[in-house]
């Protein structure tokens, strides 16, 4: 094991701080790594969160499941037939929920991934028009 | 352990791990590393140098950034509202306003808004954020720490990582603040950390006052924290790694670094020795403030790095069936733990993986949880709704629920619903339909009825049909003694039920348990509970709480002490508050010995010796069990003391006892007295573990245990052991060694509070006969008696006792002495009537001489004295002879005089 003891060492001065171009090149490439990796890596998690809370609170998935299941689990002809229809009523109205608020994200989503470049391009238009 | 630290040696190649010493290695041969299951952690000094090179300069560049786009958005949000407005007049067909900027420059002045605020947005980002996270990681396995220390470290398995991605803002900017190009002042970062708020929390659960200020006064100074080497930071990052890795935080904290600091430093270890406490105290506070952070998190529903658990949404009762009237007399404890995201089922994880696996069979699924009070049943079941909502679980269990039955609530809701039969016909019938649902009756004895009183219409003849048909799911909770009263003689109920047995939690895990207790233990008392008194109720509700077990015994000790702080004014909840309240509840002295108490314990042994005459040895080590006992030096596992005393009748024997049980526990507390030549017989057993019997007048009758778990601080007499029966000696072996005896009904009582004193008349002749020769041969005559005590009882026996003292038979000065005490006894009694007693100086050596009877030791004399003055006193008391106000003298002619 390696013994190690403190040594007095003299203190400089802290250097000035210099900004180069190289400098500048990893800040926008920082800006832009972060706008177009991991943000949407996040959003992709948050989509993937919208989606269960959706699942859930609509009981898509666990209604597909249970197609067949009688209504409350009354097994005469009468629960398996107002089960299937309650599904059949059901089950499109609340995929088309789901998918209008996935459709939003995804457009939200776009909007993101084209903001930057939509940006730049009017910035260096507008003085031109 | 989930954590192994080592270094890399570059130049050799070869990697050690480092085991106790914390060294800041500067040389940079060697790399520090930290490995757990999922990541490797090591930080070469380049991307260190590279840090603190890019850090002004990112300041820098942020103050620039900030300051542009702020101007940017300001131009931008004025042409906006401009357009705005122009938008608004042109629909309106109002005149236009005069300030109309041209449309090139609007425009532009937005666009750069926007983009000023997508930098601003991205800044904030980089400010909140870290680059990566701590993920959590299991314990190593044996066979994986052997093969790491052969050698294999089996890197290709494990994500590589730096600590510089996975630290706060905050610790960067305070860890940068303090090094210099080339080295870092490891005072400075101390004395950095102290104002940090999580390291103030630290500090006050520490209970440490003056902290700053006690640091110099104690030798932390530049010398005993000298500035290193920047590649020392290498290590200290490293360290503070595994303090976050340990306090399962995702992100290494100021708090980490602080306590890595008094892992390294010997001067801050002994800082904190000196305040009694450790840093395995400062990582619970750390795991603490973790707990805290995920709770505040929960209820982030759309945060994806918080669990969510799935509900089963509008349809969950379409599938299933409503449980309309049984909801009004249950709780739902798996929507309750989706609410409020408490964890359960604390140091039972193996109770529940047993329970869920039972609960996953198609038949036989019904699960009986059996342990003593306050052993965490309930927390189990509320784990089983806790792993339901995670959907750790069974297939077959997914979407399930669990329902807790309240039995109370169900007789109450009878009459709105008719009848109670009919009541709970309807929700059994609700729950049989609805199918997802497993039901948890709590105390399920409750339900079933004692024997003899089967009863078709009380609701335990109702329910128990659908319990043995186990149309759904059932969980109950039931303790032992009631388990062997009510199921023990119903094959049926039985046999309907798989038992898993709930233990008593480990110490760790009631500190846990605890540990999520405490914000709502502070917020409801509003008072401020250091660890230390959290230890501390741990170790004293083990230690003198009979009649719960952990972890409701120590919360029930923190609970009462807070109560009592209430009502002090006190705000701060310390280690010395437990004691006091054990100490109260049980009026045994717990707290810290004071100097009043250390002066009392000093003396005790000769206050004992005024009183019990001649016996100084019996006294001396009788009284060193006790100091031993007092300054917790003893094994807290085992009895007091535990002593023999063989000797002739009345040589002070079980007056010792006595005297000890009054000087030690108190006036009020008597001796647990067990007459031996009682339990000549096998079924002598009986009288002190209980009767195997479920009659009323077994059941009902007094043992041992009973007595001891009433009183479980106590002087314990076995009298006259040689009279037992071989077994009934043999549970004493069990008790003498281990300091604890099991009922027959299966409960466990703790003798660790208790004196056991046996009392043997073995070798008492040999002892008399000694003594009336010479004092000399007395020594020799004691040899004979131990010999003879080895040939009479087994030799395991004898070797359990702390001591084996042999008690002289009284001469006649030990006598006169003894009469003087019965004397100044009688003394104190007729003071109380305004009497006053006297005595000649001979009486005492007069009423020794006369009333000695050879063997007999010293209960003669009281005989003596009873009806010699005793006698006359309370006859001359009836003829008025005597006043209150008068002096009675007793003479040596009045005593010959006296007939009797």
């Amino acid at each position: 094991m390696p013994e190690q003891t403190a040594i007095e060492q003299k203190t400089s001065l802290a250097e000035p701080v210099v900004i180069t171009t190289q400098t500048v090149i990893d800040e926008i490439i920082a800006f832009f790594g972060w706008w177009y990796i991991e943000m949407p890596i996040w959003y992709i998690g948050l989509i993937q969160r919208i989606a269960t809370i959706c699942d859930d609170t609509l009981s898509i998935s666990l209604l597909l499941k249970t197609f067949f299941v009688p209504w409350h689990r009354d097994r005469t002809w009468v629960g398996y037939f107002i089960g299937i229809m309650a599904r059949i009523i059901y089950l499109p109205i609340a995929i088309v929920i789901t998918l209008t608020i996935l459709t939003l994200l995804i457009l939200v989503a776009t909007a993101w991934a084209l903001l930057p470049p939509v940006t730049i391009f009017f910035i260096l238009k507008t003085p031109f028009t | 352990m989930k954590s192994i630290l080592g270094y890399h040696d570059k130049s050799k190649g070869t990697y050690s791990l480092i085991q106790e010493k914390m060294p800041l290695l500067v040389d940079e041969r060697y790399e520090p590393f930290l490995m757990s299951t999922k990541q490797f952690f090591t930080v070469p000094i380049k991307e260190i140098q590279n840090v603190i090179k890019r850090v002004p300069i990112q300041k820098t560049i942020k103050r620039f950034k900030n300051t542009v786009a702020t101007i940017l958005i300001v131009p931008g949000t004025i042409s906006a509202v401009i357009y705005c407005v122009d938008f608004i007049t042109a629909i309106s067909h109002s005149d236009p306003i005069p300030l109309t900027l041209p449309s090139w420059l609007t425009n532009l002045t937005f666009w750069l808004a926007v983009m000023g605020a997508m930098v601003l947005w991205h800044e904030s980002y980089r400010t909140v954020q870290v680059k990566d996270r701590i993920k959590e990681g299991s314990n190593f396995s044996d066979h994986e720490i052997k093969t790491i220390q052969k050698g294999d470290l089996g890197l290709s398995k494990l994500k590589l990582a730096s600590p510089l991605k996975i630290l706060t803002k905050d610790t960067l900017d305070i860890l940068l603040s303090v090094i210099n190009k080339n080295e870092i002042d490891t005072l400075k970062l101390l004395k950095a950390l102290i104002p940090e708020q999580n390291c103030k929390i630290i500090i006050e659960k520490l209970d440490i006052q003056n902290f700053a200020d006690s640091l110099e006064k104690n030798g932390i100074n530049q010398k005993s924290l000298p500035k290193y080497p920047m590649s020392a930071v290498r290590s200290l990052l490293i360290y503070a790694t595994e303090e976050a890795l340990l306090t399962d935080s995702d992100q290494i904290r100021p708090e980490h670094v602080f306590i890595s600091l008094f892992r390294v430093f010997p001067a801050l270890d002994l800082f904190l020795k000196k305040q009694t406490q450790n840093t395995e105290l400062m990582r619970y506070v750390s795991k603490w403030i973790s707990i805290k952070e995920r709770a505040l998190k929960f209820g982030r529903t759309f945060d994806p790095n918080v669990p969510y658990y799935r509900t089963g949404g509008i349809a969950n009762a379409w599938i299933y069936g409503y449980t309309y009237v049984l909801s009004h007399f249950s709780k739902d404890l798996t929507q309750r733990q989706a609410k409020s995201g408490g964890h359960y089922g604390i140091g039972h994880d193996r109770e529940v993986e047993e329970v869920l696996s039972i609960l996953g069979k198609v038949s036989k699924n019904n699960v009986l949880l059996i342990g003593e009070s306050g052993t965490g049943k309930t927390s189990v079941a509320k784990g089983i709704a806790e792993r339901i909502n995670k959907g750790t679980i069974p297939g077959n269990l997914k979407d399930m629920r669990l329902i807790q039955l309240d039995v109370n609530g169900l007789i109450a809701a009878a009459p709105q619903f008719g009848n109670v039969e009919a009541l709970v016909q309807q929700s059994m019938d609700e729950l049989q339909r609805a199918g997802n649902t497993i039901l948890f009756i709590d105390e399920i004895q409750e339900i079933v009825p004692a024997k003899g009183q089967e009863s078709q219409h009380s609701l335990a003849g109702i329910l128990l049909p659908y319990v043995l048909e186990s149309k759904f799911p059932i969980i109950g909770t039931i303790t032992y003694a009631d388990y062997k009263k009510f199921f023990y003689s119903r094959e049926s109920l039985r046999q309907s039920f798989q038992s898993v047995e709930i233990k008593e939690v480990t110490p760790e895990a009631a500190f846990e348990i605890l540990l999520t207790r405490l914000e709502e233990l502070q917020q409801t008392y509003d008072l401020e509970i250091t660890f230390p008194a959290i230890l501390a109720s741990i170790e004293l509700a083990q230690r003198y709480v009979y009649d719960r077990k952990l972890p409701d015994s120590a919360v029930n000790l923190m609970e009462s002490a807070c109560a009592a702080m209430q009502n002090s004014g006190k705000k701060k909840l310390t280690a010395t508050d437990i004691a006091r309240t054990i100490s109260t509840q049980t009026e045994i002295p717990v707290e810290e010995v004071t100097t009043d108490e250390a002066t009392k314990l000093l003396d005790l042994e000769k206050k004992m010796k005024e009183i019990v005459i001649g016996q100084d040895e019996a006294v001396h080590q009788v009284v060193e069990a006790l100091k031993r006992s007092r300054t917790g030096v003893r094994d807290p596992n085992k009895p007091i003391g535990t002593f023999l005393f063989l000797g002739p009748t009345g040589v002070g024997k079980t007056y010792l006892a006595k005297t000890l049980s009054k000087e030690y526990f108190g006036e009020q507390k008597e001796i647990i007295r067990v007459d031996m030549s009682e339990l000549k017989e096998v079924s002598g057993i009986q009288r002190l573990l209980g009767s195997s019997e479920m009659s009323e007048t077994a059941q009902s009758s007094t043992t041992l245990l009973d007595q001891v778990k009433l009183q479980p601080f106590s002087v314990i007499l076995f009298d006259e052991i040689e009279k037992a029966h071989p077994q009934v000696l043999d549970l004493l072996l069990q008790l003498l060694d281990e300091g604890r005896l099991t009922s027959t009904s299966g409960e466990t009582v703790n003798f660790n509070n208790t004196i056991i004193i046996c009392t043997s008349n073995i070798g008492s002749k040999k002892l008399l006969d000694a003594l009336e020769q010479d004092m000399a041969m007395f020594e020799e005559a004691k040899e004979r008696v131990l010999l003879e005590l080895r040939q009479k009882v087994r030799v395991e026996f004898l070797n359990r006792f702390d001591r084996i003292i042999v008690f002289a038979p009284h001469p006649i000065e030990n006598l006169t002495e003894i009469s003087e005490l019965l004397l100044k006894e009688l003394k104190a009694r007729l003071l109380e009537k305004e009497i006053t007693l006297e005595w000649d100086d001979n009486l005492p050596r007069f009423i020794a001489q006369n009333a000695q009877e050879p063997g007999l030791g010293a209960r003669p004399l009281r005989r003596y004295i009873q009806e010699k003055i005793e006698g006359v006193v309370a006859t001359k008391l009836l003829q008025n002879e005597i006043k209150p106000g008068d002096t009675f003298k007793v003479t040596t002619e009045m005593l010959s005089d006296t007939k009797v």
